[in-house]
């Protein structure tokens, strides 16, 4: 190497590395990574009064299941509905309720009991369908939540109200107003990350939107990060071809020295923050590949999430990066998964989606809890809404029938974090139609899981259009019995 | 809203309401100019600059104008009801704080009677409470809301440094200066300065050949010239036109689960052409608002309409029509509320206001205007991959219409032939149903199927249109059989013309009017009153003339009464050409948004534009020749402290550029840039599989070849699920904003060092540097900085460009392959006659020079 320039590397490369460990470096760091500006040293500092008290959860793994899973078919068993199969739903239950397009010209509205037993599991005896055999087998560690409803009808509006807390895009995710809230705990990893899967049938006509995980009128650095499961994990990561990475750092240091000329000339902190954001470009350039390189996983621990778990982008895969991103320190790690939108074929795709989808989720409350990460780690499981207890379609067709969307009862589960674990809440009617007891809204979900991470709901709060908004709208309560 | 009220309590609110309404425009017409809130402090305390915010932020959410949520019977946006007697005491008693109930619960320990109450996470601190009493001790005096009052010119004031000031812009920029004993920045360098001018109006740097143009040019209006000069140029509509496009929600596609593509870039072609044409703004309102309603509207003015079509549509299976359409509406009230007036009226949708004055009955008022649009909440029009909702208006070519008149008429003959055989057809059928149904066909469908089973049950005359198509396509007697084959192959070369025809989404209006009610929460399903078209009432009246429709609406929008329009759009300017608007909070001008940092420039500005004649272009001069334009940017530590955010204005800003501005100066710089204006959008470089992966494989992304993946980033395609992924910190498109955040983020660093076309373009920079740039390393390495930047290197930039270029060479030198591996990111070809390790090595320090602090920043 030429010795006129290798000193001049050295010298700029032990001023890169002396900066980007304390100093400038993290300060610009909080920045970007969901850390407020006003924080000060300390790792986690978001708004300055976080928390509003205790945290019981340190961080959330979402596992979101787009389309509306059953949850008459899955987690809430009705004894009766066997005897009444294809019999007329009766009036009395649906009282006038709308129905979507898709049904709402169908003149018979047959009673479809679950396709599948259920079997009781755990402790409690919870009963669960023996579709999801792993799910009972953690039936101790979860809460079932019977009782949710919503009132979108609809996917998108539905998914953007789970996440955003309206159905109309523009708001702030969930996972956008916790890192806004709380900050990052990982320097060198963003607060918030997602991660999308789908069924390998592609059964679902979904679409994802970026929103489900945006910013809306808060600054974009609290967006999620998506990790891909294809080509560069987080876009445009690597380097381009033909640019090798000490290549890139020899260049990175000139650049640097060229903005700091710029920064002594105007004296513009943004440059100061320009010139720390391309230091954690390039440590993330390290970092993200090395966290996604799941061949340091031991064969037991890959075994517990199933084979699919070695197919990236799988949602095996997801759930076994989401507690890889969980003990780096990852804040809010939301799942993104498709294939639960069975109109046309709930005989033959709500197994499969089942065998896909069941085995990772329990693993990785397993594992969590093996690594002693499951009391301060809050799992959710659960779709936009349910689906309907009468057929779509022929349901005398061995193959071809389903259930359509249906937001006024449903079921999902959570895990860790300060929930209550091995019980079910709530309860519905004899047709799995209507909430008989505790119902839990859409926004007393989100109050809760708020609560859990030791956030107010109505005290987390930005400023926009003169108003002060809120994940939770101006609705909301902490279901406080099912907390631990 | 008050459906469960008594009808008396209903007509005693109501009687309230309009009381508060009288007091409130008394106090408009008492009120004075607004007093500087920045930087100074006095003893006096006024209601508009310090006592409203507190009150608005603390207390209206109980006690304002919102009538339904209105506790303890307690207006304190009203003087009549503060200050009323409550069985012996007072909340507000004027000229007697210790007497007023108002500070005294203010003072208050005990949770159960503290104002604001605790739980509410509202807290007035001391300093507020004393302003409060201050307020009370001087009489107590409202003033209407500072917006609500139409501007009138205020006087120029009177400077010090007179010799400072271009034009009167700079009058109250410095009156402010000097109260604060601050000096103005000295004029920026020239070559920063016209970078910054040309940035500013046409979103490109100047050439170099402009920047020695311009320095070598020292007639005393050589900056003027040059101002003129761009505002000229074609890419000035292209820049102006991209925060329209953001308020607009301008985008390509639907949205939603099926995210049709959709044209809308005629009404884009539209919006670049009339901000180049230097439209007057209130025609440029008044034709995108109700172009339809104008007397015999031309094509253009049709187009323009579409300002109110770029709503997302929801298509997807199950989406009820009717919510669907109400959705629609509510997003055409807010998208005009928030670009025009500046105001939060999406608030008063379920309920009162709870801040402004603006009733919900309002709301639905205003919204009655676009509720009539002949439309029925369904995406009803398709061509391939394009799906729009009607009213739509198809752009066809003459050629296209030609064809697809000659095509009908060969299909009406066909189709003549088998209407003079009716009967005997139609007879034909019947007998061929009755045989059919015994023994369907197996590749009969069901639906068809269906039908003829029906056909039993309710007897057939052989019309059913399904069926006789089914029966002339297979069964029937040659002679029919082949004039369908004949019709049915006229009816696909008619789709494929149709196809291909641009159609847009325009505005309409139905004879009929729609009725409008008021939704109770906002619940279409839940109507309550019906109300007719209005405007709020705390605004301008509708000039006396204006028709009941959206064309009323808009010339009330543009009249020169409207307190906001004027206010709200320059401010805007304002805001392109400083950073930051007047007022901060540029979407929201009612009693919650920030009180203007220069409340008399701004109402100066604002009657400068309507007595220009909504003379757009003159006011972006206006601005661009002031001294204030003209300081530099330089930070400077005596300002640090007293004015952090720079609202005084001692300097001139300095932010990061609009991605989209990044990424089209990289082009330019390389020489890549393809400026022709206008067109259908393309496709540049994105990673592979986005879209698919988004859609689940339903969209696949198929990247735009030659010249298209080198148009302006204002000609991207914009996919609502899936904003362009190198575009970051852009408005989202999905729904109206007007003020989009700018970030710094390692992301964006990443994008800009590894996206494909900014690493094509440093390429393609260093085939330009390594042919134009003489032939020594430091005169290359100049003429690249100077290409990219405008400037020459200092000492110690070029030394860091050096070491660059020497590390690049060192490592080609050991890996050939990586200089060859290089040379194939994107679709331009590598020079031939170029060295690839010289090609790379100046590629990568072409690379620097894209990331550089400098080159992304607009100074």
């Amino acid at each position: 190497m030429n010795p006129f320039f290798e000193r001049d590397i050295q010298l700029t490369r032990r001023q890169f590395f002396s900066r980007s460990a304390t100093g400038l470096g993290s300060v610009a760091l909080a920045s970007i990574l969901g850390k407020s500006a006003r924080g000060e040293g300390g790792q986690s500092l978001g708004q300055s009064s976080m928390p509003h008290h205790f945290a019981k959860a340190k961080r959330v793994i979402y596992l979101m299941q787009g389309g509306g899973p059953s949850h008459v078919d899955l987690f809430d068993y009705k004894p009766m509905l066997g005897e009444r199969r294809g019999m007329q739903l009766p009036d009395s239950v649906r009282m006038g309720q709308r129905l979507t397009t898709m049904t709402a010209n169908q003149l018979e509205l047959p009673v479809l009991p679950a396709i599948k037993p259920f079997q009781r599991c755990g402790r409690s005896g919870m009963l669960l369908s023996e579709l999801i055999p792993h799910t009972g087998g953690i039936a101790d560690d979860i809460c079932v939540i019977n009782s949710m409803h919503t009132e979108a009808i609809n996917h998108a509006p539905a998914c953007t109200f789970f996440l955003t807390g309206s159905q109309i895009p523009g708001r702030p995710s969930m996972g956008a107003w916790v890192s806004y809230g709380l900050g990052s705990s990982n320097e060198n990893l963003p607060t918030f990350v997602v991660m999308t899967s789908r069924d390998r049938e592609n059964s679902c006509g979904q679409l994802l939107f970026d929103y489900y995980w945006g910013s809306g009128f808060i600054p974009s650095k609290y967006q999620g990060v998506r990790f891909r499961g294809e080509g560069d994990s987080v876009l445009y990561l690597s380097n381009p071809k033909g640019i090798p990475r000490n290549l890139r750092k020899g260049l990175l240091e000139d650049l640097e020295t060229l903005n700091r000329q710029k920064l002594e000339d105007y004296g513009d902190p943004e440059t100061a923050t320009r010139i720390a954001q391309y230091e954690m470009a390039f440590r993330m350039q390290a970092s993200v590949p090395e966290l996604t390189d799941i061949s340091t996983e031991p064969k037991h621990i890959l075994d517990m999430y199933g084979s699919d778990v070695h197919r990236p982008g799988s949602f095996a895969r997801n759930c076994l990066q989401a507690r890889r991103l969980a003990e780096k320190g990852v804040r809010f790690i939301q799942l993104m998964h498709a294939g639960w939108d069975q109109h046309g074929n709930l005989p033959t795709q709500l197994e499969i989606q089942c065998r896909d989808t069941d085995q990772p989720s329990a693993a990785l409350v397993k594992d969590l809890k093996q690594r002693g990460m499951l009391d301060d780690t809050l799992v959710i499981w659960g779709g936009e809404f349910g689906r309907t207890v009468f057929g779509q379609g022929n349901i005398n067709n061995k193959v071809k029938h389903g259930r359509d969307h249906h937001g006024r009862a449903f079921s999902l589960w959570m895990a860790g974090g300060g929930i209550k674990p091995g019980i079910r809440y709530g309860a519905t009617d004899d047709f799995a139609w209507n909430i008989a007891e505790n119902p839990v809204h859409v926004h007393d979900f989100q109050a809760t899981i708020m609560h859990l991470l030791g956030i107010d709901h109505e005290r987390l709060t930005y400023r926009y259009q003169g108003r002060r908004f809120r994940l939770t709208d101006v609705h909301g309560h902490v279901v406080k019995d099912i907390l631990a | 809203m008050r459906g469960g009220l008594p009808f008396w309590l209903q007509l005693a609110l109501g009687a309230l309401a309009l009381l508060a309404v009288s007091i409130l425009s008394i106090d408009r017409a008492t009120s004075e100019i607004h007093r500087p809130t920045v930087g100074k402090d006095s003893m006096e305390v006024t209601f508009n600059a310090d006592v409203r915010a507190i009150l608005s932020e603390n207390c209206f959410f109980c006690h304002g104008p919102d009538a339904a949520e209105r506790k303890a019977d307690l207006r304190l946006d009203s003087f009549a009801d503060a200050t009323r007697d409550r069985d012996g005491y007072r909340v507000i008693a004027p000229g007697n704080p210790s007497e007023s109930e108002l500070i005294a619960r203010l003072l208050e320990d005990s949770d159960e009677d503290k104002m604001p109450p605790p739980d509410s996470g509202r807290v007035v601190t001391d300093e507020q409470r004393e302003i409060l009493e201050r307020w009370i001790e001087q009489g107590a005096e409202y003033e209407g809301h500072w917006a609500f009052i139409p501007p009138e010119r205020p006087p120029e004031p009177i400077v010090a440094q007179p010799d400072w000031v271009q034009n009167p812009i700079d009058s109250f920029i410095l009156d402010r200066l000097e109260d604060n004993g601050i000096d103005p920045s000295p004029e920026a360098d020239k070559r920063v300065l016209l970078r910054r001018l040309s940035l500013d109006l046409t979103g490109l740097p100047p050439t170099p050949e402009e920047l020695d143009a311009f320095e070598r040019d020292d007639s005393p209006d050589a900056y003027e010239r040059q101002v003129d000069r761009i505002l000229a140029s074609p890419h000035y509509g292209e820049r102006m036109a991209l925060p329209w496009l953001d308020a607009a929600r301008y985008s390509d596609s639907n949205g939603f689960q099926q995210d049709g593509d959709r044209h809308a870039w005629p009404w884009r072609d539209w919006v670049v052409d009339a901000m180049n044409a230097n439209m007057p703004f209130d025609q440029f309102t008044i034709e995108q608002i109700a172009g339809d309603l104008l007397l015999n509207p031309d094509k253009e003015q049709l187009i323009a309409t579409g300002f109110n079509r770029h709503h997302m549509l929801n298509n997807e299976g199950g989406a009820l029509p009717e919510e669907q359409r109400v959705n629609y509406v509510f997003d055409r009230v807010d998208t005009t509320a928030t670009t025009w007036l500046g105001l939060t009226l999406a608030c008063s949708q379920c309920h009162d206001h709870k801040y402004d004055p603006l009733k919900q009955s309002e709301y639905y008022q205003f919204f009655a205007y676009f509720n009539n649009v002949p439309e029925l909440g369904r995406a009803d029009y398709r061509a391939n991959r394009i799906l729009l909702a009607k009213p739509v208006l198809e752009l066809p070519t003459d050629e296209q219409t030609q064809r697809r008149a000659d095509i009908k008429a060969a299909i009406g003959i066909e189709k003549e032939t088998l209407n003079a055989q009716e009967s005997v057809i139609a007879a034909a059928q019947v007998e061929w149903e009755k045989v059919i149904r015994e023994d369907p066909p197996i590749d009969l469908n069901r639906e068809l199927y269906r039908r003829l089973r029906n056909g039993i049950q309710e007897g057939t005359d052989g019309t059913d249109p399904t069926i006789r198509k089914y029966y002339l396509e297979n069964d029937a007697p040659d002679k029919w059989k082949s004039v369908q084959k004949r019709i049915n192959k006229l009816d696909k070369e008619l789709l494929a013309v149709q196809e291909e025809i641009i159609a847009v989404m325009v505005m309409g209006e139905r004879e009929e009017p729609r009725a409008t009610h008021v939704l109770n929460r906002g619940d279409y399903e839940s109507p309550g009153e019906a109300v007719s078209p209005g405007i709020p009432e705390i605004l301008n009246p509708l000039p006396k003339d204006a028709p009941a429709n959206r064309l009323g609406l808009a010339k009330w929008l543009v009249s020169s009464d409207n307190p906001l329009t004027a206010r709200v759009t320059v401010n805007r300017y304002w805001q392109h050409h400083f950073g930051m608007g007047l007022v901060k909070t540029t979407e929201d001008f009612g009693v919650q948004g920030e009180q203007p940092s220069h409340p008399e420039l701004l109402d100066w500005l604002a009657r400068e534009f309507i007595d220009s004649g909504w003379d757009v272009k003159h006011m972006h001069r206006l601005m661009v020749t002031s001294a204030t334009y003209r300081q530099s940017s330089k930070a400077r530590p005596d300002l640090r402290e007293i004015d952090p955010e720079n609202r005084l204005l001692g300097r001139s800003p300095r932010f990061r550029l609009p991605a989209m501005l990044i990424r089209d100066s990289a082009l330019f710089a390389s020489g890549l840039l393809q400026t022709q204006l206008g067109g259908r959008p393309v496709y540049p470089y994105q990673p592979e599989g986005l879209w698919s992966d988004f859609s689940f494989e339903k969209f696949s992304y198929t990247p735009s070849t030659g010249l298209d993946l080198y148009r302006r980033s204002l000609y991207t395609f914009w996919r609502r699920t899936m904003a362009p992924p190198n575009m970051f910190d852009s408005s989202n498109r999905q729904v109206c904003q007007v003020n989009v955040a700018t970030t710094n983020t390692p992301l964006q660093a990443l994008t800009t060092l590894n996206d494909p076309t900014f690493v094509e373009a440093a390429r393609v920079f260093a085939d330009k540097i390594l042919r134009n740039g003489g032939s020594s390393d430091d005169s290359r390495l100049r003429y690249a900085f100077l290409q990219a930047l405008g400037r020459s290197p200092t000492s110690i930039e070029l030394e860091a460009l050096q070491a660059a270029l020497a590390k690049a060479r060192f490592h080609y030198d050991e890996h050939p392959q990586d200089a060859l591996d290089l040379a194939t990111v994107g679709e331009s070809k590598a020079p031939a006659s170029i060295d690839p390790g010289e090609y790379a090595s100046y590629a990568n320090v072409a690379q620097i020079i894209f990331n550089t602090d400098e080159f992304l920043t607009r100074e």
